[in-house]
């Protein structure tokens, strides 16, 4: 199981002990309004995803984000087709969950410790954003994401249970020269 | 430069916001300050006035006029 850890944060791979918190997040109508869910998650929903899906794809992976010091569960975030040839793969599965954790440093350094680890792996990544969500848009570029007017790579997310979505792309360089702005605060705690 | 100014134009660098909007600027009201932009906002106050704010004061900073009460607290004077 992947576990990640910072100095604000802790990433732990998705396991049962994660599933409340996740199904909470993921029914929260605050929360879940631009995600690809047009259900209600139950708890058998979400262990027999994670059985019968999730333990058996390895091109994917849902993180949840921890508060160090107090253990915390504050958020996922993940990928999907991992494409190991291709160096390549889906960034996204960001959920934001608890609203009191908004400001701290955790959950944005989680966010960083995923995208270290996986552009390690990988020399681009892509996301896609539903239009309206202007929110999520500004927050990835933050981490280098842009737009791609280029060749679209995945034709079947730019049109997700109705809602049309955008397909943004960012390079390893992309994401180191974005890092920068956040080593300033992080490098000197 | 006054600390007022330097104040103003830290948030001005990191959220990219004009100084007209900046006294009633609080966290989320713009997309730049969110969560990610917090802690570029955070950094570059701390490296205008050379202090470093703890994670309880980070979290308490949700606007720009509660972050000129947090920077009293380090002897900053703000006119």
């Amino acid at each position: 199981m992947l576990r990640l850890e910072g100095k604000f944060a802790v990433l732990e791979e998705i396991s049962p002990k994660y599933f409340q918190p996740v199904i909470e997040w993921r029914n929260d109508k605050s929360l879940n309004r631009f995600l690809n869910q047009p259900f209600e998650l139950t708890p058998e929903l979400e262990r027999r995803w994670y059985e019968e899906v999730y333990l058996r794809d390895e091109t994917q992976c849902l993180l949840i984000i921890l508060d160090k010091a107090t253990a915390t569960p504050l958020g996922t975030k993940g990928w999907t087709d991992f494409d190991a040839e291709k160096r390549q793969c889906i960034s996204g599965r960001l959920l934001f969950g608890n609203e009191k954790f908004a400001r701290h440093p955790a959950f944005t350094e989680g966010i960083l410790l995923a995208y270290d680890y996986t552009f390690a792996r990988a020399d681009v990544q892509y996301s896609h954003v539903v239009e309206e969500n202007f929110k999520s848009a500004e927050h990835i570029k933050k981490f280098g994401f842009v737009e791609n007017t280029g060749e679209v790579q995945y034709p079947a997310e730019l049109l997700v249970n109705g809602m049309r979505q955008r397909e943004y792309f960012c390079t390893r360089e992309m994401y180191l020269a974005a890092r920068k702005k956040f080593e300033r605060f992080f490098d000197r705690r | 430069m006054t600390n007022s100014e330097k104040y103003d134009g830290a948030f001005c660098r990191a959220l990219g916001v004009a100084e007209r909007d900046l006294l009633a600027l609080k966290y989320g009201s713009v997309a730049a300050w969110d969560s990610a932009g917090h802690m570029i906002l955070v950094a570059e106050i701390e490296d205008t006035f050379r202090i470093s704010l703890t994670v309880a004061e980070i979290m308490k900073f949700n606007s720009y006029a509660e972050g000129r009460q947090i920077l009293e607290k380090y002897g900053v004077k703000l006119d």
